[in-house]
């Protein structure tokens, strides 16, 4: 095939994929505008890897494990460890009233491993070994961080949802 | 019905609620993708090439085969690093000039198996990376490559050279997209040397885009070199560097030091990434805020993470591992010179001004 064609083909896959990878994007970054970056990284990455992956059966799945590779490790990187520091230490967590952003509040609050378990295992509807896979971990790492994940969420979810009297509690 | 279940069938269907009605992308471009995308083929193929080159050489002159790509670290013994841990940051070039808006610079490392290095100049930190933020990228490539031939033989993206003027006296041209979202500005010219030049431009003012591209071109220096950085540490058994950098930031007519990070390891010569990052900064900055007990010495435990900072002439320097790492799985080089703080007393803070800064981090 030449590379004329080629690129054609991975602008047909890309421009087809462009939207389905935006949305784990945004699950996993929870800001549209850092989904668009981490989108068009991933982009880059795939393009790059083209002529060895064009014939691969599960093309999805190997865009999808480049994204979330891509994500956690710019969550590790030097210039995001820096961006951290400067936010403060702990995650930042954006003021919503609305009761559907609780869940994106919960999700805000998980580090970025447990966030990528949850949105692979309950989003892209992943097992735990395709997950373990997705993310070059074991499937008993997967476990513990789904399960970590899931409590942190059930305890935010709740506390979001208590009455704001009884959040509050009694000074004694 | 158990609780778990429910729980995960609420989050199975709140995810797919949350993410209806996306807002339109910014910045997701599949024809920049692509040239980008090639831009780093040639990179890699290139650097195969020249690692071909220098093996047959060295081949001819001592009768062995070598590979220079996959050959250990010289500084550390190190299989797998892909950074020269002696002199992590390199550079191909510099910006003489960049216009107002765009103060902060960043220089990385070069790893191993590649060719040349982007410049970035950006109107925030870098590692904020907004979409729409100003941002000048600078690129030169390899002697002998022609990225126009690349383009003409590759893509139907990418199509369109438009005249631009010459570039202190060099041919120039602007590579336009056939693709009508295109978000960025390229702009290609030959240094003195022959080797092309190219600055990409995004989410800059479109009125002055033309002359403040054109002004920053003529006022790159095109010249490898490498990029001194605030501190140095010992060497030590089993480090090696896997990722570099260095942000500047344009204040008062200077450029001063943002940020200096290196991220190694300690562990072992199969290691692939680094388990270590070490962040060094002005004191003045976030780092102080978030560590008021510097100047002691000041260790924090952070979600899955242990921190240990220290500040010496005016900087700060932080040592960043997993806490895991720290405490139950140390290595033993790590624990035989006394753990994170053991590892930091190591680093050497030489101070704000670049004139006492190194090019030889390891000592």
């Amino acid at each position: 095939m030449g590379r004329r064609d080629r690129d054609a083909e991975f602008g047909e896959f890309a421009s087809s994929r462009m939207s389905w990878l935006r949305t784990v994007a945004y699950l996993l970054s929870g800001d549209w505008h850092q989904a668009d970056d981490l989108t068009q990284t991933t982009i880059i990455k795939l393009y790059g890897a083209w002529h060895r992956i064009a014939d691969m059966e599960n093309l999805d799945g190997y865009a999808r494990t480049v994204m979330v590779n891509t994500f956690l490790a710019e969550r590790r990187s030097p210039w995001r460890r820096v961006l951290l520091r400067s936010a403060g230490e702990e995650p930042v967590v954006q003021p919503d009233l609305d009761a559907i952003l609780d869940l994106r509040q919960a999700l805000s609050a998980l580090p970025a491993r447990q966030r990528a378990t949850v949105v692979l295992r309950y989003y892209c509807d992943l097992s735990v070994e395709q997950t373990a896979d997705a993310m070059k971990c074991s499937t008993g790492n997967v476990k513990s961080q789904t399960a970590r994940a899931l409590d942190t969420l059930r305890h935010a979810l709740r506390s979001h949802r208590q009455p704001a009297t009884s959040r509050e509690g009694v000074s004694r | 019905m158990s609780e778990d279940q429910e729980q995960q069938d609420f989050l199975a269907s709140e995810l797919g609620v949350l993410v209806q009605d996306p807002p339109a992308p910014r910045g997701i471009d599949i024809a920049e993708a692509i040239r980008v995308g090639r831009r780093r083929r040639v990179r890699r193929r290139g650097a195969a090439a020249g690692g071909l080159a220098l093996a047959i050489t060295a081949a001819i002159a001592v009768g062995a085969i070598v590979s220079p790509a996959s050959g250990a670290d010289p500084a550390t013994g190190m299989n797998h690093v892909v950074v020269d841990s002696r002199d992590p940051v390199t550079a191909d070039a510099d910006f003489g000039w960049l216009p107002a808006g765009v103060p902060w610079t960043t220089f990385a490392s070069r790893p191993k198996a590649t060719m040349g290095n982007e410049i970035i100049a950006t109107g925030a930190h870098l590692g904020d990376s907004p979409a729409g933020m100003p941002t000048l990228t600078l690129y030169v490539y390899p002697k002998g490559i022609d990225p126009a031939k690349a383009d003409e033989a590759i893509s139907p993206w990418w199509t369109y050279k438009a005249a631009a003027p010459p570039v202190n006296g060099r041919t120039a041209y602007w590579l336009k997209s056939s693709n009508p979202g295109q978000t960025t500005a390229v702009l290609r010219w030959q240094a003195a040397d022959g080797q092309w030049v190219e600055l990409q431009a995004g989410g800059m003012a479109t009125t002055t885009l033309t002359s403040d591209m054109l002004r920053t071109a003529a006022a790159v220096t095109v010249e490898e070199h490498s990029v001194p950085l605030p501190f140095t540490i010992q060497r030590l058994p089993g480090l090696g560097v896997f990722v570099a950098s260095t942000a500047l930031v344009q204040r008062d007519g200077r450029q001063v030091l943002d940020h200096s990070s290196i991220g190694f390891t300690l562990m072992d010569k199969q290691d692939t990434s680094p388990a270590y990052y070490l962040t060094v900064s002005p004191h003045t900055g976030a780092a102080a805020q978030s560590y008021p007990a510097l100047g002691k010495e000041a260790i924090k435990n952070s979600g899955g993470f242990t921190k240990v900072c220290t500040t010496a002439h005016g900087l700060d320097a932080c040592i960043e591992a997993p806490a895991d790492l720290v405490s139950g799985n140390s290595p033993s080089n790590l624990a035989a010179i006394g753990g994170l703080k053991g590892l930091l007393s190591r680093v050497t803070l030489l101070g704000p001004d670049p004139r006492n800064w190194t090019t030889e981090m390891l000592r």
